[in-house]
């Protein structure tokens, strides 16, 4: 899922975009978006990226190690939107 | 069980940023400043929502997250809130400055109402917030739905 950062450190209505992978394969799981630290950002535009890791106990190993990209444009992704938050209020 | 909570696993969860360190564990978070120094807390997670209604006011279901946002200068916090089998909810807190004890921008995001957004794990990115989560249907036993 992705959320509209650009909203919310606005505190202003956001929304979601959300895939829901079970049918593209249903072994996925545990998948984790990268985070961002440091004061050196990524390429403007560039996608974030979800990585699982497996051990091979589970009996799959998705390329050993899966990486996902949501590869979507901030004015696509967000068509395809789901959930809208409730009312903001601030204490 | 001798925390303040009274479960487990701990879920510990915690970020550091310029002058505060934000750690949440199990159903409660507290600030410290990078000296140590104890500033807020530890308070229910769920205190963020105090005032805001709904079910991030009421429940505190844990799976916490605590992220710095370094591109913004701010505090980015969210937990679960739900009720089986019918509401599954992500609440988000954003802080409106770079000072994590100070006032929050504050979201309820309905998820779903069959599926528990389990294993919340977020990613700050410029464009989004973003979120893995496990998702499961059904109670005693929960089945697994997939990732979304």
């Amino acid at each position: 899922m992705a959320f509209e950062r650009d909203k919310m450190l606005q505190g202003l209505p956001a929304q979601t975009v959300y895939f829901n992978l079970f049918g593209v394969n249903a072994n996925y799981g545990g998948a984790i978006p990268v985070d961002l630290d440091g004061p050196v950002l990524p390429p403007v535009g560039a996608p974030n990226v979800f990585v699982e890791m497996d051990d091979n106990s589970f009996g799959w190993t998705p390329i050993d190690r899966l990486s996902l990209e949501v590869s979507r444009r901030l004015d696509d992704a967000f068509r395809i939107r789901r959930s809208a938050s409730r009312a903001i209020r601030t204490r | 069980m001798n925390s303040r909570n009274g479960v487990a696993p701990p879920d510990t969860n915690g970020d550091v940023g310029p002058n505060h360190y934000v750690q949440w564990v199990n159903f409660s978070y507290a600030v410290w400043s990078k000296q140590g120094s104890l500033l807020y807390g530890p308070v229910n997670g769920n205190t963020l929502w105090s005032g805001f209604g709904g079910m991030c006011e009421t429940r505190n279901n844990g799976d916490p997250i605590v992220l710095y946002d370094p591109i913004a200068d701010r505090w980015f916090l969210s937990q679960l809130a739900f009720i089986d089998p019918s509401e599954y909810h992500q609440c988000i807190a954003v802080s409106q400055t770079a000072d994590p004890t100070g006032p929050w921008y504050r979201y309820d995001f309905l998820f779903s109402t069959t599926m528990l957004n389990d294993y919340p794990k977020f990613g700050v990115w410029p464009d989004g917030y973003y979120l893995g989560i496990n998702q499961y249907v059904g109670v005693g036993p929960r089945v697994w739905a997939g990732q979304g």
